[in-house]
């Protein structure tokens, strides 16, 4: 019993504490100058995803494998609940994997031009936030994009206007 | 009489001179205007040209995404934005429309789907949506719990991306529309696409490129090349013409008088060409630099002769015959060849009445050399074989091309530019059009429906897919309510039973999406109240969209089709032509005169399209054109030849120098309508002047006065 009260103490400390980070991301500004992350040619991850449903206490989780590949794009192969995969090549314009592959291009330009910059780092890890201008694409659907890494991509946090919240989670990561 | 006629004359010029200053004429420097004209009876191929020639896409290649951005950026805070404006589909004011009336929407796809009762694979296709990591939900699950709306956006096309990855190069389209008061005005337009150019060689380093495509660029590179051959062909015919008198009348007294009479034989031409068309293609300038070496004949004939009175009536039959070759360009159907015939004619003409009302007034003394050039007999037999074996195989040989495209080749850089655009835009399929009628938007709603029924949707573009007509967003809302009356329960565990009881009772509420001029992508497809334009991409077979009572256009094949039509009139006029001749030169001279007089046309014509089949040239509608220019140039020199006068071979030896050496200067223009018609004339008028030298009209110094 005591135990489990310990994990459920580390587990909402935990979420405290990201939360915590993710709300202090936008006390800190930036500029394209400012900002550094390391830059991915091809990485390879375990993905999980959770999706809140507004107005509903349900979740949608799924999980499965992550790739990105600089010069491809990013795909997501979900292996649980469905066994479905979706890839965006880099000639697609889908927002998420457009901004995944401005990040790792180090393209801050683009993210400039369509967002607001965030950047804190600690230590080797780093919080980018991103929050569409009123002129950009995205400003209709979305208010935020979290990311955090270290060497590699570790989370992404993204906040919409009517589909509610959607964490993406990775590990397991190696690049090649 | 004269003196009048010489006051008349120049009280004409004047006051139409200052007519056509005061209504200034455009310079028309559009590819496709050069073969078609606003007055065709297919004006929809027109409006849809216009429509689509005003685009110019700007394509920034870097090896960084971040330099292509910046370039980008810098590009466009640079340029003009009362001219170029960028072309942005606000996707924010109808997807505001298509959340509010969502349920009337599905993707063709879907929409199959639930007619067929196949809603195991709409469930399937639902969770993927529902499970997808990176996909958004446009209205809230208890709205749309199949996500249908993400769906039939998807269903609409993909958006322009923002950066493009392609081979380790990053690329950021630009795409410029062209203010339309500016793009009325060639000339304006042309002088802000040199700044455009200005600005990308600015913006171009080691590691930035920058391309341009789009109509307004082809047309700015060819009228820009165009204007630098005009001069070049300007000045090396002047030159020639300058060498020439120098050579042969040993003289440069002349050169005044031949240059205002090609001054003002020029100048007429324009005021006359500016008077009947509303524009004048830069293409017909070009062309008409070749007026100096035809209308230097007339001068050429006077001054050799020096005596009016015995070349007065070779002169008149000689302008007659050329005036009439070029006036059969008048029926070509082609808005460039009537320019360039009206610019001709007037020009011809005027410079004759200047040799015959003004040069007698002219007393100049000069000693010219004599010549008297003359084919020996053997070489007589051995031209006159080599032609006609020529012609004879020559025939057997020839094939024909009517296909527009074939008419403009674009330089490497642009060609380039263009295949970087269709592949970095997807755009490479074969784009057509149909063109639909109806008494109202819901009649014609309801046509583009039954056309595209059975297309699938990334081969066709159409208001009615952005906006279904009444019944089918009805439909749409039946179909939708089927699927959740049958699968909503079992598929929406995240929804709660009062969302799922809301979603089964909803009731339709007889609103529907209308055609709103506020929305964006209306003005793209609707030409006007009644009529709406799909675009298609590689039809294969049209039948249907015919059959349903659309028009469709192919836009390069109709054009085609219509300079075939075009070019097979003009073979079949080619015999009437030469009868009607044969009949006017039989009333001035004798019937076996008029033959001689005919022959060297003859053979001339054949040999030049004999020559294209050996040569393995394909034969277009512009090589038959020359055919009535050979026939006018060719029968010049034989008529000189007939009236027998002393110097008449310097005369016709001179002449054919200048209009050969001009039409030859055409054949290096980077145009290929142009060149086609240097390269023939230039052959055609050799042999020409050589079969006009294989015949004898000594014997005809005896027949009737004209």
């Amino acid at each position: 019993m005591k135990k489990f009260l310990w994990i459920i103490t580390a587990i909402l400390l935990s979420s405290y504490t990201i939360t915590m980070a993710q709300d202090g991301i936008f006390q800190h500004p930036s500029s394209p100058n400012n900002i550094y992350i390391p830059k991915y040619k091809n990485v390879n991850c375990k993905f999980s995803q959770t999706k809140t449903i507004p107005n509903s206490q349900a979740y949608i989780k799924s999980s499965g494998n992550f790739k990105f590949q600089n010069t491809n794009g990013v795909i997501f192969e979900t292996t649980y609940p469905v066994k479905t995969t979706t890839s965006y090549t880099t000639d697609q314009n889908n927002r998420i994997s457009g901004i995944i592959t401005a990040v790792s291009n180090r393209d801050y330009s683009y993210l400039n031009k369509n967002f607001d910059l965030f950047y804190n780092k600690v230590n080797s890890d780093w919080t980018l936030a991103l929050r569409p201008k009123t002129s950009s694409k995205a400003h209709s659907v979305m208010k935020s994009v979290i990311i955090s890494g270290g060497d590699f991509i570790k989370q992404i946090n993204i906040n919409t206007i009517n589909s509610g919240d959607t964490t993406i989670n990775f590990t397991q990561c190696s690049a090649y | 009489m004269k003196k009048f006629l010489r006051i008349l004359f120049i009280l004409i010029l004047i006051i139409t001179g200052i007519f056509v200053l005061n209504n200034p004429t455009n310079t028309e420097t559009n590819i496709l205007k050069a073969v078609f004209s606003n007055n065709t009876a297919d004006s929809t191929v027109v409006e849809l040209s216009n429509r689509y020639s005003s685009k110019i896409n700007v394509i920034i290649e870097s090896s960084s995404a971040e330099i292509a951005e910046k370039k980008a950026q810098e590009f466009y805070n640079l340029i003009d934005k009362k001219t170029f404006g960028i072309e942005k589909f606000d996707s924010s004011k109808i997807l505001e429309t298509y959340k509010k009336y969502n349920k009337n929407l599905l993707s063709t796809y879907t929409r199959q789907k639930l007619i067929k009762k196949e809603y195991n694979e709409i469930t399937s296709e639902a969770f993927t949506r529902l499970y997808n990591p990176v996909s958004f939900m446009l209205l809230p699950l208890n709205e749309d719990p199949y996500m249908l709306l993400e769906d039939y956006i998807q269903s609409l096309g993909k958006d322009n991306p923002d950066l493009i990855n392609l081979n380790n190069k990053f690329y950021k389209i630009i795409m410029l529309e062209v203010n339309k008061s500016k793009a009325l005005s060639p000339d304006l337009l042309n002088g802000e696409i040199k700044k455009l150019t200005k600005t990308q060689q600015e913006l171009s380093d080691k590691n930035t490129t920058i391309y341009f495509t789009g109509t307004p660029i082809h047309s700015y590179y060819a009228s820009s090349k165009a204007k630098t051959e005009i001069n070049i062909i300007c000045l090396l015919s002047l030159i020639f013409i300058i060498g020439l008198c120098y050579f042969y009348f040993r003289s440069l007294k002349l050169l005044a008088p031949i240059a205002l009479s090609l001054a003002i034989g020029i100048l007429s031409g324009y005021i006359a060409a500016s008077i009947i068309f509303k524009s004048i293609h830069v293409l017909t300038f070009v062309f008409s630099t070749t007026l100096i070496g035809i209308c230097i004949d007339y001068s050429l004939h006077y001054f050799i002769e020096k005596d009016l009175s015995k070349i007065i009536k070779s002169l008149t039959i000689s302008m007659i015959t050329t005036v009439s070759a070029f006036a059969v360009l008048l029926f070509s159907g082609v808005e460039l060849l009537k320019q360039i015939a009206v610019f001709t004619m007037t020009g011809l003409f005027c410079v004759y009445l200047i040799v015959i009302l003004y040069y007698p007034l002219i007393n100049l003394n000069y000693n010219p050399r004599k010549i008297n050039f003359v084919l020996p007999n053997k070489s007589k037999k051995f031209i006159a074989t080599i032609i006609i074996l020529t012609a004879v195989f020559g025939l057997f040989y020839h094939k024909f091309d009517d296909d527009i495209r074939n008419m403009y080749i674009p330089s490497r850089t642009l060609l380039k530019a263009e295949n970087l655009f269709n592949e970095l835009s997807g755009n490479n399929k074969k784009t057509t059009f149909a063109i639909v009628e109806g008494k109202n938007i819901e009649e014609i709603l309801q046509k583009e429906e039954n056309i595209t029924e059975k297309l699938p949707t990334s081969n066709y573009q159409a208001l009615s897919k952005f906006i279904p007509s009444k019944i089918k967003q009805k439909e749409n809302f039946e179909l939708r309510k089927e699927l959740y009356k049958n699968t909503l329960k079992s598929y929406a565990p995240f929804l709660t039973e009062n969302e799922i009881n809301l979603l089964l009772t909803e009731k339709f509420s007889d609103k529907f999406i209308e055609v709103d001029n506020n929305l964006p992508l209306i003005n793209d497809f609707l030409i006007n109240k009644n009529t709406s334009v799909i675009v298609l991409y590689d039809i294969k077979n049209p039948d249907n969209i015919i059959k349903n009572g659309a028009k469709y256009i192919d836009i390069p094949k109709d054009i085609s089709q219509r300079i075939k039509e075009c070019r097979i009139s003009c073979v079949k006029m080619i015999i009437p032509v030469f009868i009607i001749l044969f009949i006017i030169l039989s009333i001035i001279y004798k019937p076996k005169t008029a033959l001689k007089i005919i022959l060297p046309s003859i053979l001339a014509a054949t040999f030049s399209i004999g020559l294209l089949g050996i040569l393995g040239q394909q034969i277009n509608l512009f090589h038959i054109l020359a055919i009535y220019l050979i026939i006018g140039f060719g029968l010049d020199y034989s008529v000189f030849r007939a009236s027998c006068l002393e110097k008449v071979s310097d005369a016709v030896l001179l002449s054919c120098s200048t209009s050969v050496f001009s039409f030859f200067l055409l054949t290096f223009t980077s145009f290929k309508l142009i060149n086609s018609l240097g390269f023939i004339l230039t052959t055609g008028l050799i042999v020409s002047y050589l079969t006009s030298n294989l015949f004898n009209y000594e014997n005809n110094r005896q027949e009737k006065k004209l």
